[in-house]
């Protein structure tokens, strides 16, 4: 008899998600899959609109992460335009490009991930929430809030407002840098590490605690995909995708991203809304490789700022040079939150920063482009067709949930199986199963609005649909 | 739950008279313009800020509330939630208190509500101010950026009712 455990929604991610988990006829894990429940359609409402609409529409593809998309967006626009961007402007977009991944990554740690890690994966779920973490824990929710702060405050400095800035175009950006604002933003960069750096060094005391979900959380070896520097470090805006294996190896680099269909392709399945990307040469689904915080520093030879290589060196001490586990996601936000922040101060201090040229004009040059840059996620792609008045014909993208969508499936699986008794249905063991999808980080996309509470229900059947065990109540969050 | 018949009534009941660290009153417009009616909040926060308020108002736009808004409604006296609502005969406003109550959206991490808002900034910061939650109810949430003409009035009405009020206290 083979029974079904579906776990609806997942909780403390960002979009909507199922998971369910399939049992055999001896109560253990059978089969499992991740669903993603929602549907946008941005590749197909976009047809027909103008090129340079693009990035402030593809920017409502998310209320979390809009950056990311704006980037992206505005890089296949340059590549259509055929413009290459003043060099200033690319500084802008960057700095707030490492202010997006700051507030990103803190999002992930401090509000969603810190109730399992200061709270304990199996605590009362009615506690196990952000206000759990915020009456034990008062200073590091405080903290959250604060690197949060951080980062929004520079996205809105630049750009004029938190959400949705309008302030990367095609071809540049629309305002240089004021010398006030400059000074605005350096400013807040002291507190800012300060935050960052004793945040990393209490993950660093507590992060053996959880031996456990470190050897199933995703626990296996794969290829790892991110941007690169020229000279092999870590880079979020441009420079070549590159494929490493389990053991740092170069497996492939694409320095022209036009090229990515080579190396990426895109495989459908019935039961999510999710595509699943893979890495073309090795077919589907063994071309499953990981993207985001941990593959960045598995593909980097280094970081390339102080702070970010004094803590990457102990992160590879510790944990080898390509850590096989996905738990390791929260530490590797850690160290790139430092170098954002490093960043961000270096690049502020650059001569040219405040220089006023910070826009390249053209009239469309190209019948098809890509924009490629780092999301906190992962690797984005654009890829965009054009006509000839400049009206958008097509467009792909592939986001960072994406290309970890394997990933996750498979981790999920190896999560359950080590953790859920099907005769013994206890919320903690399926906490660890959500909990797992945490580590990734997935985007399922925010710019929806929600209507209405969805329940937290996880139910065990039969086969034939009978109720076998239920389990409802207060989930992650909900507070009494 | 408190309503009242108007704005300005409203607005009395609940500022209290205590002087503010920062601005008296922070005003939150919530939505998104690109879905019609869906804007209003937005709207109608920029229209207020249109009318020449001194410092101590601060206008905030917002597509979703977050946590760290925590930090910047902390010094305030009264915060007012502008946003839209999917009920009510099109055009109509209503307003109700808003007291801190955890995550009345528990499952999402990246959501959450004014009375949500308020109680982040009571547990971070052991306060929170007054809220007041003014909705606007629409009738067109479709991909546009045009809201429907009730819609339109509604907003007008609700900026040219607070403005006075806010100018006093912002002085």
């Amino acid at each position: 008899m083979v029974r079904e455990i579906t776990i609806d929604p997942v909780t403390r991610i960002e979009g909507h998600a199922r998971i369910t988990i399939q049992l055999d006829e001896a109560g253990k894990v059978a089969d499992t899959l991740f669903h993603v429940t929602q549907f946008r359609g941005f590749e197909k409402l976009i047809e027909g609109r103008p090129l340079s609409e693009m990035p402030s529409i593809m920017a409502r593809i998310c209320g979390i992460c809009p950056v990311s998309h704006l980037m992206a967006s505005a890089k296949a626009c340059d590549d259509l335009l055929a413009v290459e961007i003043p060099a200033t402007a690319v500084k802008l977009r960057k700095i707030m490009n490492f202010a997006q991944i700051i507030q990103s990554h803190a999002l992930n740690f401090f509000h969603l991930s810190s109730p399992d890690l200061l709270l304990g994966m199996d605590a009362d779920p009615a506690e196990r929430n952000i206000f759990g973490v915020i009456r034990k824990f008062p200073d590091r929710a405080k903290d959250g809030v604060m690197l949060r702060k951080f980062g929004q405050q520079i996205i809105e400095w630049l750009g004029g407002k938190r959400v949705h800035p309008a302030w990367v175009v095609p071809g540049g950006v629309t305002e240089p840098l004021s010398p006030e604002r400059r000074e605005q933003i350096l400013g807040n960069v002291t507190e800012g590490m300060a935050i960052a750096r004793r945040t990393i060094d209490w993950y660093k005391g507590i992060v053996d605690n959880y031996t456990e979900e470190i050897a199933s959380f995703a626990n296996f070896p794969s290829l790892h995909l991110g941007l690169t520097t020229p000279e092999g470090n870590l880079e979020h805006y441009d420079g070549p995708m590159t494929f490493v294996d389990e053991q740092a190896r170069n497996i492939a680099t694409v320095t022209n991203p036009r090229h990515y269909a080579s190396y990426i392709d895109e495989a459908v399945e019935d039961f999510t809304y999710l595509k699943f990307p893979f890495y073309k040469p090795m077919g589907y689904p063994n071309g499953l490789y990981r993207v985001g915080p941990l593959s960045r520093l598995c593909v980097a030879e280094r970081c390339g700022t102080p702070l970010a290589d004094m803590e990457l060196r102990e992160f590879r001490q510790r944990l080898g040079r390509v850590p096989s586990s996905s738990f390791h996601y929260h530490w590797a936000r850690l160290i790139e939150i430092i170098y954002c922040i490093e960043m961000i101060r270096t690049i502020l201090d650059e001569a040219d920063i405040l220089d006023t040229f910070v826009r390249a004009r053209a009239r469309p040059n190209r019948f098809e482009g890509v924009g490629i840059s780092e999301a906190p996620r992962g690797l984005l792609l654009h890829h965009y067709k054009i006509d000839e008045h400049g009206q958008m014909r097509w467009a792909n993208m592939i986001i960072a949930s994406g290309h970890n969508n394997l990933a996750m499936n498979r981790g999920i699986k190896q999560v359950a199986e080590r953790f859920v008794d099907g005769d013994h249905l206890q919320e903690g063991m399926l906490n660890r199963v959500e909990a797992v999808i945490r580590a990734f980080d997935p985007c399922l996309s925010c710019s929806t609005h929600a209507i209405g509470q969805m329940a937290m229900v996880i139910e065990l059947r039969q086969s034939d649909g009978t109720l076998v065990d239920k389990l409802t109540g207060p989930r992650d969050g909900d507070a009494r | 739950m408190e309503r009242w018949s108007t704005s300005s009534q409203a607005l009395e009941m609940v500022m209290p008279d205590e002087p503010s660290r920062g601005p008296a009153v922070v005003v939150i417009g919530i939505g998104n313009p690109l879905r019609g009616d869906d804007g209003a909040g937005i709207i109608a926060a920029e229209a207020i800020l249109a009318r020449e308020l001194l410092g101590g108002v601060e206008v905030v736009i917002q597509q979703q509330l977050t946590p760290e808004l925590a930090l910047v409604i902390e010094p305030a006296r009264l915060v007012l939630f502008i946003d839209a609502d999917l009920e009510g005969p099109p055009g109509s406003i209503k307003i109700q208190r808003v007291r801190p109550r955890p995550s009345s959206d528990p499952l999402l991490g990246h959501h959450q509500d004014p009375a949500a808002t308020l109680a982040w900034c009571e547990s971070l910061y052991g306060t929170a101010p007054q809220g007041l939650l003014f909705t606007i109810s629409g009738s067109k949430f479709e991909m546009g950026d045009e809201m429907s003409l009730p819609v339109q009035r509604a907003v007008g009405r609700l900026a040219d009712r607070l403005a006075p009020r806010l100018r006093r206290w912002s002085e």
